[in-house]
């Protein structure tokens, strides 16, 4: 997976090129508009981060011009203005997605998952993890054998988790996908959803799947890899 | 420097001199026609009354030459008046130097007797008519024609001074009215030049100046009165925002020192690895505040200015709390506390921000609620209104301090807070905003160990 950063800012641009190579993506820097767009038409990337404040040709500049010759590379883009015109402007374009700065990374990262997956892999009906196992379709839990019975909140965050297996997930994706709320809440509510959980998932069991990232949210992994 | 038009004084003068110029120049019209009526009304009753004269001398003297004798000597103290006699094509006695140019005869003949008629022969312009006369007297077969005329030279010369006179006295006088209205509109507008030096000397260090306005005219004053209700507005907004400014610097203090304190002993001595990764947590831990509190504050600006203005679309209430408390009954179970929701509306708004004003209430109950208590959410309709009210049992706010719980970064238990555990300090200031930008209220009410608070919105 190759990745192109257009950020005039040299060390975000810098910490998220180490970041995103640390997750196993080919990453590019470009500080200016012109050379993000001339990177953006001569190789072939699976996505493209763009900041929409750069010197010279902007980001918005860029995208539409990259519409224009019928490049449909996604984007996601950043913006330090949380503008209702900037959003809707920025979507009208083409663009995927959009973070306000300042954003965490298992954000970002979470957020550049979800894009380069989609239309890419079809939701499989049962999902496992070291010794468990969850049925989409029976909506069923078990684990070693045996049977957990989960509430539909509780069902929800875990199928987040296991779909999105070995990656983290911040909490504020959790509060959205799970709750509905799409703005900044009390994350509280996501830490003791999680223990819930885990006092039904991990707690009788010796092998813990489900992991505390510290500062950057959840993530559920079989043993092996941690 | 503004363009001319765009002045006052200019504009007054321009419309002043406008109406004096169209007054006085109607004035001299009006003086010049009756003046040439006059002349001409004149001339028509010194002619006739000539006409008369000569008709009756002709009327009652047969005799031809002695008739000539008899008008040459009544002309001869009339100079001016010209006369021309004929009998039968004839001319009996045509005065010296008279003579009637092509046309002008025939002008005569057609115009109805004792009628005026006015012709210019050269430099002289005359004003004659015919006289009929009778026939007796004479042989009947034989027609008298009787011209008389006289040369309106000395009318014209007169008429053409005083048209000079009229028009360099008119110029003069509008050019004085001219002046004169300038020098008043100047005086007239001092009052408004003391209002602008006044309003100018107001800058943000002295925001309390204000306009005097016992001495100002009644149509000023009124001006003056708004403008010192605008500057006390804002004076008072200048005040929140610098006691804001104040309020962030002190906010973000904290954290930006504990984060540099924290990096600087972490790196004043070789560490182990495990330490290093402690304290970058507990830097991200600081960074995920800050990073709430500026993008709450950012919000919070936008709401209050209507930046964000609100999209109006039918939202139900239960069902948004039915949500929220979906959310928060794992938070509220923790604390042994049960959430209760009753009642049922719709109103017209934003879901996104209703949402979010509602969940921060939410939040802020539950988190100053007893253990072992129930936080109610009760949706009212009265008339108009709806009306929905989150109670807790908690400690009973003091009414001096109640106003002051939707202020910024205003945080209730102060001494007891746990900057860890709570949030930006923003939470129902952004409730406040939210609401306002909806056209609705918010308020407090605490007693007996019962905190209330009450959102009030139009009802669909």
């Amino acid at each position: 997976m190759r990745v192109l950063i257009v950020e005039d800012e040299k060390k975000t641009g810098e910490y998220l090129q180490q970041g995103l190579k640390e997750a196993g993506f080919v990453a590019d820097v470009s500080l200016t508009g012109d050379e993000g767009l001339h990177l953006a038409t001569s190789f072939d990337y699976d996505l493209i981060i763009l900041d929409v404040m750069l010197p010279g040709m902007d980001g918005f500049t860029l995208l539409r011009s990259l519409r224009e010759r019928s490049n449909s590379t996604p984007v996601l883009y950043l913006s330090a203005k949380d503008l209702v015109e900037d959003r809707v402007r920025g979507l009208e374009l083409g663009a995927d997605d959009y973070l306000v700065k300042p954003f965490s990374f298992s954000e970002l990262l979470a957020r550049v998952r979800t894009i380069l997956r989609r239309g890419r892999t079809v939701d499989q009906s049962l999902v496992q993890v070291a010794d468990l196992e969850v049925d989409f379709l029976k909506r069923r839990v078990t684990r070693a054998g045996k049977r957990i019975e989960l509430t539909a909140k509780e069902f929800a965050l875990l199928e987040l988790l296991i779909r999105r297996k070995s990656e983290v997930i911040p909490r504020s994706l959790i509060a959205s996908q799970v709750w509905d709320m799409n703005f900044d809440s009390d994350t509280n509510v996501v830490e003791v959803a999680i223990r819930r959980l885990r006092s039904k998932v991990d707690d009788p069991f010796e092998i813990k799947l489900i992991k505390t990232i510290r500062g950057m949210g959840y993530v559920l992994e079989p043993p092996e890899s941690a | 420097m503004r363009h001319w038009r765009n002045s006052l004084t200019f504009r007054l003068i321009f419309l002043f001199t406008l109406v004096t110029s169209v007054l006085l120049i109607g004035l001299g019209s009006i003086t010049l026609y009756l003046t040439d009526r006059h002349f001409l009304e004149l001339d028509e009753t010194y002619l006739k009354d000539k006409g008369m004269l000569i008709r009756e001398i002709s009327e009652h003297t047969s005799d031809l030459n002695h008739l000539e004798n008899r008008i040459r000597s009544l002309l001869s103290s009339q100079t001016g008046l010209n006369v021309l006699l004929s009998i039968k094509g004839r001319v009996l006695y045509q005065s010296p130097g008279f003579s009637l140019p092509p046309g002008v005869e025939e002008r005569l003949q057609s115009s109805t007797a004792e009628s005026i008629i006015e012709w210019g022969s050269g430099k002289e312009r005359m004003r004659g008519m015919s006289v009929n006369i009778a026939q007796s007297g004479h042989d009947p077969s034989m027609p008298v024609r009787l011209i008389v005329a006289i040369d309106t030279e000395h009318h014209d010369h007169f008429m053409s001074i005083f048209r000079a006179w009229l028009w360099f006295y008119l110029l003069i006088a509008i050019l004085l009215g001219g002046l004169l209205s300038g020098f008043v509109a100047r005086k007239a507008l001092t009052p408004l030049r003391q209002i602008t030096s006044r309003a100018s000397q107001i800058t943000a260090s002295q925001l309390d100046i204000r306009i005097p306005t016992q001495d100002a005219p009644a149509e000023l004053a009124s001006l003056a009165q708004s403008l010192n209700s605008m500057f006390e507005r804002l004076g008072r907004d200048f005040e929140r925002l610098s006691d804001f400014s104040t309020d962030l610097a002190h906010e973000l203090r904290t954290p930006i020192s504990n984060m540099l304190v924290q990096t600087q002993v972490t790196l004043s001595q070789p560490r182990q690895t495990e330490d290093y990764r402690e304290t970058l947590h507990s830097l991200i831990e600081e960074l995920e505040r800050l990073s709430v509190m500026v993008s709450d504050m950012l919000y919070l600006a936008k709401t209050e200015n209507s930046l964000e203005t609100p999209t109006r679309t039918e939202i139900s209430l239960d069902e948004d709390v039915r949500q929220l408390i979906e959310f928060y009954e794992l938070m509220a179970d923790e604390k042994n506390i049960s959430l209760q929701s009753e009642g049922q509306a719709r109103i017209l708004g934003d879901r996104l921000m209703v949402r979010r004003a509602i969940s921060n209430l939410m939040s802020n109950a539950i988190r100053h609620a007893h253990a072992g208590s129930t936080v109610r959410l009760s949706i009212a309709v009265d008339h108009a209104q709806t009306e929905l009210t989150v109670s807790n049992e908690g400690d009973t706010i003091p009414v001096d301090i109640q106003p002051r719980l939707f202020d910024r970064f205003y945080r209730g238990d102060a001494a007891r807070s746990h900057p860890a555990m709570e949030g930006s300090g923003l939470g129902l200031a952004i409730t406040k905003a939210i609401v306002k930008a909806h056209g609705g209220s918010i308020r407090v009410e605490s007693d007996a160990g019962v905190t209330r608070i009450v959102l009030r919105f139009a009802s669909v």
